[in-house]
């Protein structure tokens, strides 16, 4: 009894476990009270999804807030502007694309040739990880190498200037061609992932030459002179049956991919497009902001928030020089007439059929879009080098540039990362929230709370804490709404919150001690 | 001359203050007067009898005194970013709670005016406790963040409707300052407190970092562990910076509702942090004029720039390019330009550079001018040598036969210099000559421009000459 008293008054806890403790109970209990209050599963699903969209949209703005204070220690004030500039983007993009027959057979053929292929090839490598991890056999077998960016610029480079082609030829008549064009599209899909599967194609080529001649004749050597043949083994040549069925299986998923795949609509196309320059917009922008604006200040830490807010005023003003100051509501109906019907893609129409709740499907491919970037963004930061680089430069970054790391370039990178992921976000919620040139001030508020609350320099946390500010958010939305007949809380909320533990732990929940 | 005679000689206290600070005095003596001299040059009523006519000093007192509640908030807000080295970024919750505080208790409470002011003031240091009190455990960007939160939670409630019968909600309060103080029947009064206000904000935060105390809390900034070191105990200090600066702006608050009669939720947003910000930015930050010179150009500027069909003339020498800008449209953008451009080359500021940049001459001016190796000749002290200080040997030979300021001499000393003073001289001439006074001037500047490398590249040779001779 005594000594399990002094082992309990000993047990020390670990200080991020019991931040994480308490931030799940403290969800827990949101989660509860507002279930006892509400009542209604419908109306809760619809405050939970609610929350949970909205945390992951606010997420994608601090991720990159995150890892760039980590890294470098610059608390970047434009980081929403960078999502404003993707939700611009991506706006002038869907507007620009008509909707004749030609434009529709162009976005169709590179869909299938260029779109594919990089979705199949990412998907297979996805899929393949826990095989090769549980099925020790498969990976003895033979598994794809090669890098995974190369292989997705290869096949996207194959593939565009294919797509063009077919676009162009047969942009006449879309009507007849189209399912042609996907029975060729799921073909060269399957070749490209058949090419993916096996290595370099090149060099498996060779390699299997040289070793079916050489061991026939050294076979055909023994033969003659009238020795035993060497056991193939000693001659390194292995036999690939194993392998053959590995590749079989490879083809036979990716022809299936591409099928599914190339029945989307051209809706989805046009989003997708649209995000994918949003993404390269705002990447760009994040280079250009990094390397001819921030680099020059890392000297002078003082003028760093300063030069941000500047740079995100600007950008700002600009674009309300452009599109005007008022709200243009969000993109299905900001969009031009004879555009109105292409946005949202026909698969995020309408509600969640399921459950017969009020949750609309945009919301569930939100949070879905936030998840995937959430556990992408984990996966680059832990299993990748260029995520040892990044950690080790968040740890010491003078020792990491000593060791032969080029930092800049490091830098540049990770800032032009963040700035992507937060375009991203700002496309995804162009779909479902108003535009206007404040967007972007509203969620970098929210973000920062966010980065503060999990620890400034604390990926995890960071990810945790946007899903609870959004989650209190939401909750706290639908008790203002229900008390006070006001959303006016629910900002005031979250702040309240970042005041809290600001005064409890300065340092955030998961952030090291300064 | 006896120790007696001497303090004799000299001047009182007050005498010898005012001779320090000429440049204070003179602009204050222009600032006493300056309503009558807008009105002696525009030939209009300083005071209107009728308060609906507004004459043209009376326009220009009503933006001088928006210059004065500006210069104040970035007094302010510069006594905590560039003395103190805490960044703020919830200034508006001062001047919020100075403009508020007025309107609710005059209009909703019917209490007297100076009872709200001094409860406005008494909340506003009131909420700096607060915010130092949070300073002891946060710091830099943390503390900023803090200061962030607090504000923009201040925001949001105003603009709620649910206190719409407090503040009225996104519509504000209007309510009416006595006949005194009144913008539009007695402006030339409040323009003479709103001077008086600026004053002595603008004296009490130039006499604290005169003091010891300031000279701690730049050592906050630059160093705050040292500080910690040396034994001062810098929550104190750091409280001392939050307080006095908080109630600074909580009185630019108050000086903004008395000017304007109403309060909107605008005056708690960030732009309240962005205006002094960026003043302090283009002034100087971290020097005392720095901020006044940046309200008072952003605000002037502003008056004249932020037009819809602004004449733009440029003229560089013989080229002239004249048209019509939308300045409206492009205001907010060129001040964002300006916040970038001031931060990576300008970072000191307009003051801040003049000091930089008048440090580096009085050191050239040790260098080459009290140089006591020139003491032998002073007649070509001007002209020694840099990098040694020592006038070259032709210097010294030709002062020994050449008679004071001997202008042969000196040319043939100084063949490089005779150039360049020539061929500014000539292009001024020639400006005076074809255009205009501003043709002459850039001219002038132009060649002074392209003589710098010339006299550079003069200069080195002789020294390498020296070095390897």
């Amino acid at each position: 009894m005594e000594n399990a008293l002094k082992s309990w008054l000993t047990f020390k806890i670990d200080k991020n476990t019991l931040s994480g403790i308490l931030t799940i109970g403290f969800v827990i209990l949101l989660l509860v009270v507002t279930a006892l209050d509400v009542k209604d599963g419908k109306r809760f699903s619809q405050i939970v999804a609610g929350g949970l969209y909205h945390g992951m949209l606010i997420f994608m703005v601090a991720a990159g807030l995150s890892i760039v204070f980590g890294l470098m220690d610059v608390l970047n004030f434009a980081q929403g502007s960078l999502m404003m500039i993707g939700a611009y983007v991506g706006f002038e993009i869907l507007s620009s694309l008509s909707t004749d027959t030609k434009t529709n057979a162009v976005l169709l053929s590179i869909h299938v040739v260029a779109f594919t292929p990089i979705a199949t090839t990412l998907l297979i490598e996805i899929a393949m990880i826990p095989l090769y991890r549980f099925v020790p056999k498969l990976a003895e077998a033979g598994r794809s190498s090669g890098h995974l960016l190369a292989k997705m610029t290869t096949s996207a480079l194959i593939g565009a200037p294919l797509g063009l082609l077919l676009g162009s030829t047969v942009a006449d008549d879309l009507g007849s061609s189209a399912d042609t064009m996907r029975v060729i599209g799921a073909v060269v899909v399957t070749a490209l992932a058949w090419v993916d599967m096996v290595r370099d194609p090149l060099l498996f080529g060779i390699k299997w030459f040289i070793n079916e001649i050489s061991t026939r004749f050294q076979t055909g050597l023994a033969i003659i002179q009238g020795r035993q043949a060497p056991p193939i083994e000693t001659l390194g040549y292995k036999p690939s049956s194993d392998s053959d069925k590995a590749v079989l299986g490879a083809i036979l998923l990716s022809a299936f991919m591409a099928m599914l795949l190339n029945t989307t609509e051209t809706t989805t196309l046009r989003f997708g497009i649209a995000a994918v320059a949003a993404v390269f917009a705002g990447t760009l922008a994040g280079i250009i902001m990094e390397t001819i604006f921030i680099r020059p200040t890392y000297v002078r830490p003082f003028f760093q928030i300063v030069l941000t807010f500047g740079i995100a005023l600007v950008i700002r003003e600009t674009v309300i020089y452009q599109y005007g100051v008022a709200t243009q509501g969000t993109l299905t109906a900001y969009l031009p007439r004879g555009l109105q019907g292409t946005f949202p893609p026909h698969f995020l129409r309408g509600l969640f059929p399921d459950l017969e709740t009020t949750i609309f499907n945009y919301w569930i491919f939100m949070i879905i879009m936030g998840l995937l970037m959430m556990v992408g963004v984990q996966i680059l930061l832990m299993r990748t080098r260029i995520g040892i680089i990044i950690r080790a430069g968040v740890q010491d970054s003078e020792m990491v540039e000593a060791l032969g790391v080029n930092v800049r370039l490091v830098f540049t990178g990770v800032f032009a990362l963040g700035a992507g992921i937060a375009a991203l976000g700002g496309i995804i919620s162009a779909g479902f929230i108003s535009i206007d040139p404040a967007m972007g001030d509203i969620f970098l508020l929210q973000a920062i709370a966010v980065v503060i609350i999990g620890g400034l320099g604390s990926y995890a946390g960071t990810s945790l804490a946007a899903i609870v500010v959004g989650l209190t958010r939401s909750v706290a939305a639908y008790f203002s709404r229900q008390q006070f007949n006001t959303d006016g809380l629910a900002p005031i909320a979250v702040l309240v919150l970042l005041c809290i533990v600001l005064l409890v732990k300065p340092s955030g929940l998961f952030g090291k001690e300064h | 001359m006896t120790e007696t005679e001497n303090r004799l000689r000299r001047r009182h206290p007050l005498v010898q203050t005012l001779y320090d600070n000429w440049p204070y005095v003179l602009a204050l003596i222009l600032l006493w007067r300056f309503p009558y001299i807008v009105g002696d040059i525009t030939n209009s009523d300083v005071a209107p009898d009728s308060p609906r006519v507004v004459s043209e000093s009376k326009f220009w007192q009503g933006v001088m005194i928006e210059v004065f509640t500006l210069a104040v908030l970035a007094i302010s807000y510069n006594l905590m970013f560039g003395f103190t080295g805490l960044i703020s970024f919830g200034h508006g919750v001062f001047f919020g709670t100075g403009v508020y505080t007025v309107a609710i208790l005059v209009s909703e409470y019917q209490k007297s005016f100076e009872v709200s002011i001094i409860v406005a003031l008494a909340l506003g240091v009131l909420i700096a406790l607060i915010w130092s009190m949070a300073s002891f455990r946060l710091k830099g960007v943390y503390f900023a963040m803090f200061t962030l939160a607090f504000a923009q939670i201040f925001y949001e409630l105003s603009r709620l409707t649910l206190f719409k019968f407090l503040t009225g909600g996104d519509d504000g309060i209007t309510w009416t300052a006595p006949d005194w103080i009144n913008a539009v029947k007695n402006r030339l009064t409040l323009y003479y407190v709103a001077m008086a206000v600026f004053v002595f904000a603008f004296m009490l935060v130039r006499r604290l970092m005169n003091s010891p105390s300031g000279k701690v809390l730049i050592a906050l900034r630059d160093n705050p562990v040292r500080a910690e070191t040396l034994g001062f105990n810098i929550y104190l200090y750091r409280t001392l910076s939050i307080v006095v600066s908080g109630f600074l702006a909580t009185l630019a608050g108050v000086m903004h509702t008395v000017n304007f009669r109403q309060a909107e939720p605008t005056a708690l947003g960030l732009g309240r942090t962005v205006d002094p910000l960026i003043m302090s930015l283009i002034g100087g930050i971290g020097t005392n004029p720095g901020p006044v010179l940046g309200a008072a150009l952003l605000r002037i500027g502003e008056q004249f720039l932020r037009k819809e069909d602004l004449q733009v003339d440029l003229n560089f020498m013989i080229y002239r390019y004249t048209t019509t800008v939308d300045a409206e449209k492009y205001w907010s953008v060129a001040l964002g330009i300006a916040f970038i451009l001031f931060v990576l080359l300008i970072p000191y500021g307009l003051i801040g550079s003049l000091n930089k940049t008048w440090i580096e001459i009085r050191h050239w001016l040790r260098k080459y001018f009290y140089n006591p190796l020139v003491k032998k000749y002073p007649q070509l002290a001007t002209w020694a040598e840099p990098f040694t200080g020592e006038p070259p040997e032709v210097a010294k030979a030709l002062a020994h036969i050449s008679p004071e300021h001997d202008l042969k001499g000196w040319v043939l000393a100084y063949p490089f210099a005779a150039m360049n003073g020539a061929t500014a001289v000539i292009g001024f001439l020639m400006g005076l000559l074809s255009w205009s006074w501003r043709v002459a001037v850039a001219w002038m500047l132009f060649l002074l421009l392209i003589s710098v490398p010339l006299r550079m590249v003069a200069l080195g040779r002789r020294f390498q000459k020296k070095r390897t001779g």
